[in-house]
C-alpha cells in the first residue's frame, strides 16, 4: 500500500448558531494515500463539504467554528498549526476545487491573475515565470488559446472552461492532495465527463491523492478506489469501491444504490427512494442516526448508537443488524 | 473599454437636454406672469410690459429657449433681478465655499466610514462591530444642524479652538481657511459617513460570505490580503455609489449647514434668492446642481467600469 498522506481521526466540527452549538460532523476518521482516489458520498447536508473544509480549516474560528480531533498531513497536525503556517498548506500542499466555478472565481480579476496568485504566494518565482507557468497550466487543463484566455475574466468563459480554470488554480503548486467538492455538479453531462477525465488524468500523472466529494454514485464507481458513505455527520460505511457497489451493508448505502436509475429496470417501475429527509442538526435522533428513516430499524436501533464495525478486511459499517439484513 | 467610455459619455447628452428644458420651464411654470411675480404687487402694467420686453418674455417659448440655451452655453445666465449683477459672477463667488466645504466633508466621511465599515464587517458580532452600528445609527438619526450646534458649543464656545461661524477664503491662508470650514464639514460629513459606513459594512459582509473569498482562502491567501485585495475590489462598486450620492447630497443639501455657520455658499445664495424671488439666480443654481448631478453620476458609472469588468460589456 502506498504511503498515507492524510490521516483524519475523530474529527468533529461544530458551529455556533442561533440555536446553540451544533455538531455538523461527529467523529469522522479516514485516511488518504498517495495517488489514491477516495470518494465521499451522501445526501446534501450530511457533512461531506464540512469535512473537506474542516481539513483546510476554512471556517472562521474566531466566532463560528470549532474543530476537535486530529487531522494529520504527513507529520504535521493541521488543527494545531498556527494560521501563518496553515496558509502554506492551503493551495500548496492541499488544494481544493469547489462546485460552482462562476461564483468561486473572483469576478473582478482576470483568469491569469487568479492562477498566478497562488504561484506567487507559495513559490519564490518572478511574475514573468508565474505568467509562463499559468499559461502552461491553462494548456494542461485543456483550454484552447491559453494566451488569450489568460487575459480574460471569468464571466467571459463557458461553465466547463471556468471549471478547468479552477482546476488550473488548484494544480498550480502541484499539491499532494486535491479535495474536489462536487466538481461536476454545476456542469452538463458531456462536460462532466471531460472534467472527471481531467481530474483522473492529473491523479494518475502526478500521483496526487484525490478526495472526491459527490452525490453522483456513477462517477465514484468509475473513478475511485475507496468510498466513504456519510450520513448526518458520521461515516456509516466505508470500503473498496467493489465492496460498496457489489455488497453494500448499511441500509443507507443500500438505499442510495437502489435510488440510482438503471437502464435495465422495467418500464413503468418506480425509482426507489429513501423515505423522509435528512434531519436538521438540532434534531439528531438518539441511537442510530438513520433509524427514523430505516426500513429495518428495531427498538435497539432507536436507543443505542451502533459501533463502526469491520465487516471484512476492507469494509466497515455502522449498523446493529449487519448480519441480518 | 474605449467604447464603454464613449457610449456612457454620449448618453449624458439627452439627459442634459431634458434637464435644460425643465430648468428653463421653471421660470414659466410659476403661477401667473413671471415678470409680475418678480416686480411684486405694486408694479404697474407698463413696468411689467417693459420687463417683458427686456427679458424677451414676449417672444414665443421655443425662441426664448433657443436664446436662453445659447446664453447658458456661453456662460451667461442673465442678470439678477434684485441687484442687477450678472448671475454668473454671483455663482462663481459662491461656488468656492460650497465646493471646498463639500470636498472636505466628503474626505472626512470617506476616511471615517470606509475603514470603520470594513472593521465592522470583518469583526461581525463583536463589540467593535456593535460600536460601528451604533455610531452609524447615531449619524443617521442626528440632524446635521443639531450636530452643528453641538460642535459650535464644544469647539467654539467652550474650547475656543475653532471659529463658530463665518468663512475665510483661501487668500486668508490655508490654515485659517480649513479652520473656518472644519466644523461645518464635520457636521455635513458625519451624516454621510453614517450611510457610507452602513453600506460598506453590508456590502463587505456579503462579499466575505461569497464563494470566491472561500476559494481565495483555500489558495492560501493571507487574511489581510483577502480583505484588502479580493474583498475590497468587489465592494468598491457599492462604495463608489455611496460616495457619489454623498457628494451630490452635500452639494445640494449644504444650505442648512451653510446658513447655520454663515458660510456664503451656493446654498445660502439659493435661500436668499428664493426670498427675493430672484428667478434667474434660482434657475442658474438649479441648473448647476442638476449638471453636477449628471456629471457625478457619469463619473461613478465610468468608475464602475474600471472596477468591474462585467460593467464594461453591458
Amino acid at each position: 500500500m502506498a504511503e498515507s498522506i492524510l490521516k483524519v481521526k475523530d474529527l468533529c466540527t461544530s458551529f455556533n448558531t442561533e440555536r446553540g452549538r451544533l455538531k455538523a460532523i461527529d467523529g469522522v476518521s479516514f485516511e488518504v494515500h498517495k495517488g489514491e482516489m477516495l470518494g465521499i458520498v451522501g445526501e446534501s447536508g450530511c457533512g461531506k463539504s464540512v469535512t473537506s473544509q474542516s481539513i483546510l480549516r476554512l471556517y472562521d474560528e474566531k466566532s463560528l467554528a470549532k474543530y476537535t480531533g486530529e487531522v494529520r498531513f504527513h507529520d504535521s497536525s493541521l488543527l494545531d498549526l498556527p494560521e501563518k503556517e496553515m496558509r502554506h498548506v492551503r493551495g500548496e500542499k492541499i488544494s481544493m476545487i469547489f462546485q460552482d466555478a462562476l461564483s468561486s472565481l473572483n469576478p473582478v480579476f482576470t483568469v491569469g491573475n487568479q492562477i498566478m496568485e497562488s504561484l506567487l504566494i507559495h513559490k519564490s518565482i518572478t511574475k514573468k515565470e508565474a505568467k509562463e507557468k499559468a499559461i502552461q497550466l491553462l494548456k494542461d487543463v485543456g483550454i484552447p488559446d491559453p494566451v488569450r484566455r489568460f487575459y480574460q475574466y471569468p464571466f467571459e468563459l463557458s461553465g466547463g472552461m471556468r471549471q478547468r480554470v479552477m482546476i488550473a488554480v488548484a494544480l498550480a503548486c502541484e499539491p499532494e492532495l486535491l479535495i474536489a467538492d462536487e466538481p461536476t455538479t454545476a456542469l452538463d453531462v458531456t462536460i462532466q465527463a471531460q472534467i472527471m477525465d481531467l481530474i483522473v488524468e492529473m491523479n494518475k500523472r502526478r500521483g496526487m491523492g484525490v478526495m472526491l466529494i459527490t452525490h453522483d454514485l456513477g462517477v465514484v464507481a468509475e473513478t475511485c478506489s475507496k468510498v466513504i458513505v456519510m450520513y448526518l455527520g458520521q461515516i456509516v460505511e466505508e470500503g473498496l469501491v467493489t465492496d460498496i457497489f457489489d455488497h453494500p451493508m448499511h441500509p443507507y448505502t443500500i438505499g442510495l444504490m437502489e435510488s440510482v436509475p438503471r437502464l435495465d429496470s422495467k418500464t413503468g417501475e418506480r425509482l426507489h427512494q429513501i423515505k423522509g429527509t435528512v434531519p436538521l442538526l438540532n434534531q439528531i435522533p438518539e441511537g442510530c442516526r438513520f433509524a427514523p428513516r430505516c426500513p429495518h430499524a428495531t427498538e435497539l436501533c432507536r436507543k443505542k448508537m451502533p459501533e463502526f464495525l469491520e465487516v471484512s478486511d476492507t469494509q466497515k459499517a455502522r449498523c446493529h443488524r449487519i448480519n441480518e439484513i | 473599454m474605449k467604447r464603454f467610455i464613449v457610449k456612457r459619455m454620449l448618453s449624458v447628452i439627452p439627459v442634459l437636454f431634458i434637464v435644460s428644458i425643465v430648468v428653463f420651464m421653471l421660470v414659466h411654470l410659476v403661477p401667473g406672469d413671471p415678470a409680475a411675480a418678480m416686480l411684486g404687487d405694486m408694479a404697474s402694467p407698463e413696468d411689467i410690459a417693459a420687463l417683458h420686453a427686456r427679458l424677451g418674455l414676449d417672444r414665443p417659448l421655443p425662441v426664448q429657449y433657443g436664446i436662453w440655451l445659447k446664453n447658458v452655453l456661453t456662460g451667461y445666465f442673465g442678470e439678477s433681478v434684485a441687484n442687477h449683477q450678472p448671475v454668473t459672477g454671483m455663482l462663481l463667488s459662491h461656488l468656492e465655499p460650497t465646493i471646498h466645504l463639500t470636498l472636505l466633508a466628503l474626505l472626512i466621511a470617506v476616511m471615517v466610514a470606509i475603514p470603520l465599515g470594513m472593521i465592522g464587517a470583518t469583526n461581525k458580532g463583536t463589540a467593535a462591530d456593535h460600536s460601528v452600528t451604533v455610531i452609524s445609527l447615531l449619524g443617521i438619526s442626528l440632524p446635521g444642524f443639531l450636530l452643528g450646534l453641538f460642535l459650535i458649543l464644544i469647539f467654539a464656545v467652550k474650547l475656543k479652538l475653532l471659529p463658530s461661524s463665518g468663512y475665510a477664503g483661501m487668500n486668508a491662508g490655508f490654515l485659517a481657511h480649513i479652520k473656518s470650514i472644519l466644523l461645518p464639514a464635520i457636521a455635513l460629513g458625519f451624516m454621510n459617513a453614517a450611510l457610507m459606513m452602513r453600506m460598506t459594512r453590508a456590502s463587505m459582509l456579503e462579499v466575505l460570505n461569497s464563494d470566491y473569498i472561500r476559494m481565495a482562502r483555500a489558495k492560501g491567501v493571507s487574511g489581510f490580503s483577502v480583505i484588502t485585495r479580493h474583498a475590497f475590489k468587489n465592494t468598491l462598486v457599492t462604495v463608489i455609489t455611496v460616495i457619489s450620492q454623498a457628494l451630490i447630497q452635500s452639494l445640494s443639501g449644504a444650505a442648512v449647514i451653510e446658513s447655520l455657520f454663515a458660510i456664503p455658499g451656493l446654498g445660502q445664495l439659493m435661500v436668499n434668492s428664493i426670498g427675493r424671488r430672484d428667478y434667474y439666480v434660482i434657475q442658474a443654481i438649479v441648473l448647476l446642481i442638476a449638471v453636477f448631478n449628471v456629471v457625478i453620476n457619469m463619473f461613478a458609472d465610468l468608475l464602475y467600469g474600471v472596477v468591474d469588468p462585467r460593467v464594461r460589456v453591458g
